[in-house]
């Protein structure tokens, strides 16, 4: 997996064009596992 | 009876959203999830004509954003939203001042996704054309605007993460006091006394 996307230049570089969408899920699933740590902290904590 | 500047009614509401910040914060979600769905769909495969509908929406956003920085700057109480020490001195109690310490630290993630979202925006435009420019793609040179796009790409990832956690929070049915005010401008007194620091947001003088 790569973090960024590469292209070649017309002066034949390999330069970068963004970064790589493969990191979609991850970002994803970063958001996910917010939530459910969140809601188990929720559900196991004591209620004030 | 109330002041015009007073944020509770004769009816006991305390006023936390006025209807300029309500409109501002849905123009800006609407703004959010048409730029979120017109950069992505199209990735996960799901084409259409994008490009315009994403341009003018950013700058929709660009105008929205200018707009709430000149007013919390100059109209509304700027430290309401800052980090501060008796935000750390408060956690784990019940009661905070107008806004907690988790929504100050999310508000400063957001800030600083979108702004870098829209400053990298608005210099990507100049590669495409427009009813108002022809594109110049050689305003800055390749590997320049590799980290312009590389900047843009991973604001608009990481504000998926940051958008699913507000709607969860805006869900959670011990937030909903907050998810209804920001569609009716108020909350019952009550709601008021349970979850805030009347000495930290005095509800008498502040909005």
């Amino acid at each position: 997996m790569e973090f960024f996307r590469y292209a070649t230049s017309v002066y034949g570089d390999r330069v970068i064009i963004g970064a790589s969408f493969d990191l979609l899920q991850f970002f994803v699933a970063a958001g996910v596992a917010a939530i459910l740590a969140h809601a188990i902290f929720k559900w196991a904590a004591p209620s004030r | 009876m109330s002041s015009p500047n007073s944020v509770t009614g004769s009816d006991g509401h305390i006023q936390r959203y006025k209807l300029v910040d309500r409109i501002y914060h849905w123009v800006m979600a609407i703004c959010i999830l048409t730029l979120m769905a017109t950069a992505f769909l199209p990735i996960i495969g799901w084409k259409f004509e994008w490009l315009a509908i994403h341009w003018v929406t950013g700058l929709v956003l660009t105008v929205a954003v200018a707009f709430h920085i000149i007013r919390s700057l100059f109209f509304q109480k700027i430290m309401n939203m800052v980090p501060d020490g008796q935000d750390f001195a408060s956690l784990g109690t019940s009661r905070s001042g107008k806004f907690n310490l988790a929504q100050k630290l999310y508000h400063l993630a957001v800030a600083v996704l979108i702004l870098s979202a829209i400053g990298s925006g608005l210099l990507m435009l100049r590669k495409i054309d427009t009813p108002f420019w022809k594109r110049d793609a050689y305003w800055f040179g390749d590997n320049d605007w590799g980290i312009i796009y590389s900047l843009h790409d991973f604001a608009g990832m990481a504000l998926i993460t940051m958008v699913m956690i507000h709607v969860y929070f805006a869900l959670r049915p011990d937030e909903w006091h907050l998810t209804r005010s920001m569609f009716r401008g108020w909350m019952t007194r009550k709601e008021y006394q349970d979850h805030f620091d009347p000495k930290r947001w005095k509800a008498l003088d502040d909005a």
